[in-house]
């Protein structure tokens, strides 16, 4: 049983399953990145209109839906990018000295045309096979940035995680910073979901082979776990895994009482805004009175104060409305942003403070940390 | 020297020819002429004719039409315009020279050239 939908090639409706589709996207995409320019785009429109006229002259003959073999069957005939590419270079091999007399000859009639051999109607544009950084959602243990960064190093993973299991155990000082460093990639890096982008994450070259292949192997994106690299087997894979989903189950712990905490200050901040008038967080936390020498400062720290819990807070009731109602995501850019500022407002909080009060360090840092990590998790 | 690449550089190399032939008998839209290389055994891919085609169109060799077909979306039809078909006397010319060299050193192996 397979997904199909209909598509429209030239005002006509074909059925087609959801691989097949993929695989001739692929392919027309590919074709694009071959032929390039206007002249191009004419190019691949011409070869979509054959594709259709393949796909009629199927359904004529009784057939409903367009099916994979169809589609590569399609692509067999019509040839791949990269052999109507080869051409191209073929030709131009053949015609180094003996196609010159014959363009001197011709010239004068036209602008200039070129030899016929010589101009090449498809510049060869290698896809690029290079890696790039994704993350590993075949194999992960949070959200795949160790395995992702493993295939990209084209490391073992599971010594990658080993590796820096014990970097973050001799420098438990400073774990937080590991797991902030860490959240912010995982929301920073991309997953590889799609065929292409796991090609890309692997290295292998992009192209309807490897493609179509990846199509057919990889299991449809929400079936999850499906282990398909043998290394996650194993004592150390399954350890980290296991890890993993306690760590996992502690944070959600952690951030729900830290988020319930940050909406009790907030809503008291709110209490007292209005029936003080003024915002002061030296009313919140009487410890803090006395120590600044001016209330301009005051009040710009308490602003900046405000906004490092009001962002997370924001994210929190944000992604708990996206989870309760369904609703779509933040995008990256938001996320990132959110991110950027938060650091900025901690770094500004910060050093208000500590202008503020040269000596006293400030009790609130030690809260805002996990904190941000909790609003990164949500995400 | 690959005896099969060089069969393809063979036909390579006459296929614009042929479709400048083909064409000037009458007009005909791209299907029709890749049906009728094929027969030919000039092109294995069809893909490899359209930039070929669209090539001899911007070269202003080729110039093409748009026709209501019986079924389906509407064809390009494609014609020699006059350069094209001055083009295509060249070329002949060309290709008898080489037709003619290549039967005369085919017929008389023997004989000396020098």
């Amino acid at each position: 049983m397979k997904k199909t939908f209909p598509i429209n090639i030239n005002g006509q409706i074909f059925y087609i399953d959801e691989d097949a589709y993929t695989l001739l996207q692929n392919y027309l995409k590919q074709l694009r990145a071959t032929f390039t320019g206007d002249e191009g785009a004419e190019i691949v429109d011409d070869i979509e209109s054959r594709i259709h006229e393949h796909f009629s002259e199927k359904l004529s003959r009784g057939v409903n839906v367009i099916t994979l073999p169809d589609v590569n069957s399609v692509i067999e005939t019509m040839g791949r990018p990269e052999e109507l590419d080869e051409n191209s270079v073929d030709e131009n091999h053949s015609s180094d000295g003996a196609d010159t007399e014959e363009s001197a000859s011709r010239e004068g009639s036209m602008p200039p045309p070129p030899p016929p051999a010589d101009d090449k109607p498809f510049i060869s544009i290698n896809l690029p096979s290079r890696k790039r950084l994704f993350r590993n959602m075949q194999n992960k243990v949070f959200g795949g940035v160790i395995g992702g960064l493993a295939t990209y190093l084209g490391w073992n993973a599971t010594v990658m995680r080993l590796l820096l299991f014990l970097c973050v155990i001799f420098t438990f000082d400073y774990v937080f910073l590991w797991v902030i460093a860490y959240l912010i990639a995982w929301m920073i890096i991309p997953a590889a979901v799609a065929p292409r982008q796991i090609l890309e994450m692997r290295g292998q070259p992009v192209n309807v082979d490897t493609v179509g292949r990846t199509v057919l192997q990889t299991p449809p994106p929400y079936d999850g776990h499906v282990p398909v690299e043998h290394e996650r087997e194993g004592f150390f894979s399954t350890f980290f895994s296991v890890l993993g989903k306690c760590l996992m189950a502690f944070v959600g712990l952690i951030s729900s009482v830290v988020s319930v905490g940050i909406v009790v200050l907030i809503i008291s901040m709110l209490v007292l805004l209005t029936t003080h008038g003024v915002f002061d967080m030296t009313a919140v936390i009487p410890e803090t009175a006395g120590l600044f020498r001016t209330s301009q400062m005051v009040s710009a720290m308490t602003i900046a104060w405000s906004m490092v819990f009001l962002i997370p807070a924001i994210a929190l009731v944000w992604t708990s409305c996206c989870v309760v109602f369904n609703a779509p995501s933040a995008s990256r850019s938001t996320k990132v942003t959110a991110i950027v500022l938060e650091v900025l407002f901690i770094i500004a909080a910060v050093v208000l403070t500590l202008i503020g009060s040269a000596s006293v360090e400030f009790p609130f840092r030690a809260v805002t940390m996990p904190m941000a990590a909790g609003m990164v998790l949500y995400n | 020297m690959n005896i099969e690449n060089l069969k393809s550089q063979m036909r390579k190399g006459m296929l614009e020819f042929c479709v400048l032939l083909l064409l000037e008998r009458g007009d005909a839209y791209a299907s029709e002429i890749i049906a009728r290389m094929k027969d030919a055994h000039l092109i294995v891919m069809e893909g490899t004719l359209y930039p070929l085609l669209t090539r001899l169109k911007n070269d202003g060799i080729l110039t093409y039409r748009w026709e209501e077909s019986p079924s389906g979306p509407p064809r390009k039809y494609y014609s020699l315009t006059p350069y094209g078909l001055t083009f295509l006397l060249q070329l002949n010319d060309a290709w008898n020279e080489i037709s003619h060299t290549v039967n005369h050193l085919l017929n008389k192996p023997t004989e000396n050239e020098q």
